[in-house]
């Protein structure tokens, strides 16, 4: 009688042990130096005794490493494999990289490619101009949904089901600011909604102005979004109006008509 | 703290892989040697990472349950719960999993400007560059060697195609015999007859092939390798070790052996030397340290 629910506790249980450690990996920043079991509590909500457990495996797997002198945590060589074996398998990487660098040199801006992720946008593919002032963005880097150009396009195209778990994503790592929040960005879809791009002026990082517009692939089952931005240097949003955006919108029908036109979808099925 | 104890107890078996630690912890059904060690978590891993490990994208349950060397239900279950994360995709049509997005959320930006590749991939397209050759950075994965950082000659025709997450064997390969002359003599005696096993037929030519690039090492700094691994290519090795003696990686370049005769290798050899030391210094000088305040 005992064993069935007994087991079926074993394999709760085993879903939690899997989920937390892997929030331990999310717990990293892009900004960050190495982190201590103390702080990788503190971010993840969990029992310092837990994390410790939880960073010993970790290490030992190879997903953490331990440096300095008082042993910190940063992250082993694992992340890093796991990411580029997902990244060589997704064919619209190659697609899309050609058409993303020559919009990038054409402006001299950075052009990103990227999917939802909770409440965050992920680069997939991110391209510089040649003279781009480094904004420290890479593939793998991650920018809130609602405060970017990508996420609210991104957001808007995805339509009423596809968007209910990024908006509670959302509100959930709002918290108090929630309502606000959800306000803001649903108003910024609207500006999607009339002009079929998005913008985002100074509204996530003050000096980055961006641009962003939705991809359709599979038919429209898979939603991507792009970006097309700079550190503001005496460029006007007219500009981003009448040029970034024409241009960001023509490389977002052509990637899709290419995908098609190689019959690729997203997840190389 | 416990993890300094666990690793006291845990000595005897510093170099047993963690799958194979798994795999003996979950057949012993004994936990009490490695009480820290959170087996549910080393499991879910060893699901994950069987995806980044081969060639193949798409994988059935079945075929990750034989790789991982788990009971298929258990397999079956990790891969549920790995889907419902968003770390794989299922896909309906081929009834396969394979990697989802969400992987690249688990630090893989975060990593990047702290890591030892960053501080390598100047050195590595220097390399690259000079002597029209593929340059890596690569660390050891139990018998094989992982390329863990590229770089494609400029020259792309003469290009070897290694990219990140590859792998090459260790024995018999200029890299893997970098990788080995660094390690302590006990690590070493293990690897042999582990690579024993692997390379019972051919075992005395590869064990001669790997004396020779060890004392190389000893005596130059580095290690040639002629027609090495698919018998078509060359290649040139150094170790490259953290301070402190662990953990150990290779720089190596390779070539295809009509562009990377002898004396050229030699060259490139004494260069690599030059380069695993100012690496080697600069980790000690912190150069590995946080560079996110150095905005331009």
């Amino acid at each position: 009688m005992a064993a069935p629910i007994v087991k079926e506790a074993a394999e709760a249980t085993e879903v939690v042990s899997l989920t937390r450690g892997l929030a331990v990996l999310r717990a990293f920043h892009a900004i960050d130096a190495p982190l201590g079991n103390k702080e990788i509590a503190e971010r993840t909500g969990l029992a310092k005794a837990t994390v410790a457990r939880l960073t010993y495996t970790l290490t030992k797997m190879g997903y953490l490493r331990q440096v300095g002198e008082h042993g910190q945590y940063h992250l082993g060589d694992k992340v890093t494999v796991l990411g580029h074996a997902l990244l060589r398998a997704l064919p619209v990487r190659r697609v899309a990289e050609p058409l993303m660098q020559a919009l990038a040199d054409k402006h001299d801006m950075s052009v990103a490619l990227g999917i939802g992720e909770g409440a965050h946008m992920v680069y997939l593919v991110y391209c510089s101009g040649p003279e781009t002032v480094t904004m420290r963005l890479r593939v793998g880097y991650l920018v809130p949904i609602a405060e970017s150009a990508m996420g609210r396009a991104y957001m808007w195209a995805l339509g009423e089901d596809g968007r209910r778990k990024h908006m509670d994503a959302i509100c959930e790592a709002a918290g108090e600011d929630a309502d606000t929040i959800e306000e803001g960005l649903l108003e910024k879809m609207a500006e999607v909604e009339r002009l079929g791009y998005s913008t985002a002026f100074g509204d996530w990082r003050r000096e980055i102005f961006a641009v962003g517009a939705p991809v359709w692939l599979d038919r429209g089952s898979t939603i991507l979004s792009l970006n097309c931005g700079t550190r503001r240097r005496g460029v006007d949003e007219a500009f981003f109006h009448k040029t970034l955006a024409p241009d960001l919108l023509s490389l977002s029908s052509e990637l899709s008509h290419r995908m098609d036109q190689l019959g690729a979808n997203f997840w190389g099925e | 703290m416990s993890v300094t104890a666990d690793e006291t107890t845990d000595t005897g078996q510093a170099e047993e892989a963690p799958r194979d630690r798994v795999r003996r912890r979950r057949q012993s059904g004994v936990v009490a040697k490695d009480r820290d060690f959170v087996n549910a978590l080393g499991r879910g891993l060893l699901v994950l990472e069987s995806f980044s490990a081969s060639e193949r994208v798409w994988m059935t349950s079945m075929e990750v349950a034989e790789r991982v060397g788990l009971p298929k239900p258990t397999t079956s279950r990790l891969l549920q719960s790995l889907k419902s994360l968003g770390y794989l995709h299922y896909s309906d049509k081929k009834r396969q999993y394979r990697l989802g997005t969400s992987v690249l959320t688990l630090g893989f930006a975060a990593r990047e400007p702290f890591s030892l590749s960053d501080l390598v991939r100047p050195y590595l397209t220097e390399l690259a560059d000079t002597y029209n050759v593929h340059a890596s950075l690569a660390g050891r994965d139990r018998l094989d060697v992982i390329e863990l950082e590229v770089c494609h000659s400029a020259n792309t025709l003469m290009t070897l195609r290694l990219e990140v997450g590859s792998r090459i064997p260790l024995a018999g390969t200029a890299t893997g015999h970098a990788v080995i002359a660094a390690l302590p003599a006990a690590e070493q005696e293990y690897l042999y007859t582990h690579l024993k096993e692997r390379h019972a037929k051919h075992w005395k030519a590869i064990k001669a092939s790997i004396e020779n690039g060890l004392r190389e090492v000893r005596e130059q700094g580095f290690t040639m390798a002629q027609t090495s691994w698919f018998t078509d290519i060359n290649g040139v090795a150094v170790p490259l070790v953290f301070p402190g003696g662990a953990p150990i990686y290779a720089l190596a370049c390779g070539a295809p052996a009509r562009h990377l005769p002898a004396g050229k290798a030699r060259e490139i050899g004494q260069r690599l030397v030059q380069v695993a030391r100012l690496i080697e210094q600069q980790l000690l000088d912190g150069g590995f340290a946080d560079q996110s305040a150095i905005e331009k």
